[in-house]
């Protein structure tokens, strides 16, 4: 259930359902992964766009309707938990979609160095999406899943592959 | 992170800061765009409130 106070606080640091809730009024694409993003994606976003078009008692039938209303507008969220979230960002072949159209990535600093691949390819081919990284560095949702940030390790790998330093 | 990628980037540690990022031009942009977003850790995702709730234990 969204929460008016924390999607509208203003303390530092933002709180993950003000960012959710001002990601989703932008028009564009939407993708998740990673375990924590992922579930505040799904949470907030898809509940802002039930919030949207104000049917939180619609029936199923109605609310097939409100996703594909939603769709045609140009709005499309996935969530692929621990799959490539920049590909499925972007629109496919068949799609209703423009080849234009806005892509926004939604990614955790757990998953900084499959993130780091994506964006290389992304900045090889010239192709748009912007990633957002939701930083709660050491919150591991699960143990063993992420225990620490991989943050500094993406940082460290990029900066040696720049300067052509062998990583080791 | 960015600069390793030779993309923009921004850091984001308030709401005051994602205010003033202007999306059009950053979705507007060929390449890739990384924004750096520092949440407050304190805050727990909605299902694993859900997880800590009376009789779902």
């Amino acid at each position: 259930m969204l929460c008016a106070s924390e999607s509208t606080s203003p303390t530092t640091p933002i709180k993950p359902q003000r960012l959710m809730l001002e990601l989703q009024a932008l028009e564009h694409t939407l993708s998740g992964r990673c375990r924590q993003q992922h579930d505040w994606a799904v949470h907030y976003c898809s509940a802002a766009i039930a919030a949207r078009h104000d049917r939180w008692t619609a029936s199923p039938t109605r609310r097939r309707s409100m996703h594909a209303r939603a769709t045609r507008a140009g709005f499309r969220v996935t969530m692929d938990s621990r799959r490539w979230a920049g590909p499925s960002a972007r629109p496919w072949r068949g799609a209703r979609q423009p080849e234009t159209a806005r892509s926004l990535c939604i990614t955790g600093d757990g998953s900084t160095c499959m993130s780091g691949q994506e964006i290389h390819a992304f900045a090889r081919g010239g192709r748009s999406c912007a990633f957002v990284f939701v930083r709660a560095s050491t919150t591991a949702p699960t143990a063993g899943h992420c225990t620490a940030s991989a943050w500094p390790v993406a940082e460290q790998i990029g900066f040696e592959l720049c300067a052509g330093r062998p990583i080791g | 992170m960015a600069l390793s990628c030779a993309s923009p980037g921004h850091v984001i540690d308030s709401p005051a800061d994602l205010d003033e990022l202007d999306f059009d031009e950053i979705l507007a942009r060929k390449g890739p765009t990384m924004l750096d977003v520092r949440i407050d850790r304190e805050e727990v995702p909605p299902m694993f409130q859900a997880a800590q709730s009376p009789g779902l234990a």
